[in-house]
């Protein structure tokens, strides 16, 4: 099978890597510099490519080790907290779609990419450990512990 | 909240759309970005000579870097007793009913340590389900903390260690040429002070 970076496949896929780049970073200019390097990438990894892979479980490959690089080179996780609490803020009580994303960037980066691709990509815990490039019971242990920490977060009553 | 309430709450939290144009001009971005990338691994087929240099100076800045991260982590953790408080007892023993759900009979330990907590799992599910132990042992520099039963070993600083429970619910840690109890008065054994308990007595 023959794959092209171009338009049509661009326009295919960028909603879900944009979505994954958000969930992984909390910062929409973040997500979008992310979306691009992913297709970028994908252009220039287009050979590790192989036919009986789901594209999007490449792409998704992809995404997430572009997200986790992201993470590490990130120093500014002190100042995004304070740009989501000054946001909160401003808007008079945070959203819950802001609690949310607020709980996840409280989440290891590890822990946040198996959230981002099990809860919210859909994807089953073995597509999601091929994505990640670990064992299916690691990615079953992050969740785990992802969701001990999000259920804190985002008790009632509590600000996460 | 149990798992299907907190999976309801993200699922409907929204991403936010991006800039206006954004969709509209991604791929003629990604297409600019391509070139341009592609124009640089031309230029930079050859490494220049700052680049050799920055290669020469790159292992000993990072083995400074090192150096000074194990120096800080030895640092912030020597005061750390092996004294076990009862809330760490009872955040094992919660963490680990909830993780032999999700592993039956697979589970082998649960290590808690500076990085957070990992699991030992076996690659079959073979492990009898028995009462569990928690173990503490700290070297003066750090502490790592344990889930663990009867039967199993475990390794901290390189040194194997057996870990036995008796009928009485006393726990054993038998080291290469080390033996410690639960009952004795010690609270050391050789470089570690230790403390153990069944976690189906505490």
């Amino acid at each position: 099978m023959e794959l092209t970076v171009n338009e049509d496949f661009i326009r295919e896929h960028q909603r879900m890597i944009y979505s994954l780049c958000y969930r992984m970073t909390g910062s929409v200019a973040d997500a979008e510099d992310l979306t691009q390097e992913t297709f970028i990438a994908a252009h220039q990894q287009i050979e590790s490519f192989r036919g009986q892979a789901r594209v999007s479980s490449w792409l998704y490959r992809i995404g997430i080790n572009r997200c986790l690089n992201w993470q590490k080179k990130q120093k500014r996780q002190r100042e995004l907290h304070q740009e989501w609490g000054e946001r909160r803020e401003l808007e008079g009580g945070a959203s819950d779609s802001a609690r949310v994303q607020e709980a996840l960037m409280r989440l290891a980066p590890e822990e946040r990419a198996a959230v981002a691709l099990v809860i919210f990509e859909g994807q089953k815990h073995g597509e999601a450990a091929a994505a990640l490039g670990c064992a299916e019971t690691t990615v079953s242990w992050r969740l785990f512990q992802a969701r001990r920490k999000l259920k804190k977060l985002l008790s009632k009553g509590e600000t996460p | 909240m149990n798992n299907t309430d907190l999976d309801k709450v993200l699922s409907k939290a929204k991403v936010p759309e991006p800039r206006p144009g954004f969709w509209d001009d991604l791929p003629r971005n990604v297409q600019r970005g391509i070139d341009s990338a592609d124009r640089r691994d031309e230029r930079f087929e050859t490494p220049g000579a700052w680049v050799l240099l920055l290669r020469k100076a790159a292992l000993p800045l990072a083995f400074a870097a090192v150096c000074v991260m194990i120096g800080f982590i030895f640092g912030a953790n020597s005061r750390k007793s092996a004294r076990a408080d009862q809330a760490e007892i009872a955040e094992a023993r919660a963490c680990w009913n909830e993780v032999v759900a999700m592993f039956p009979n697979q589970l082998q330990a649960i290590v808690f340590d500076q990085q957070g907590s990992h699991l030992v799992l076996s690659e079959q599910a073979n492990q009898a389900p028995v009462a569990p132990i928690y173990l503490k042992m700290c070297d003066g520099k750090q502490c790592r903390r344990f889930v663990t039963f009867s039967g199993q070993q475990i390794k901290v600083n390189g040194e194997t260690f057996e870990v036995l429970i008796d009928r009485q619910g006393e726990v054993l840690l038998i080291g290469d040429a080390k033996v410690w109890k639960s009952s004795s008065e010690a609270t050391r054994m050789g470089d570690f002070k230790v403390f153990a308990t069944s976690l189906a007595n505490s």
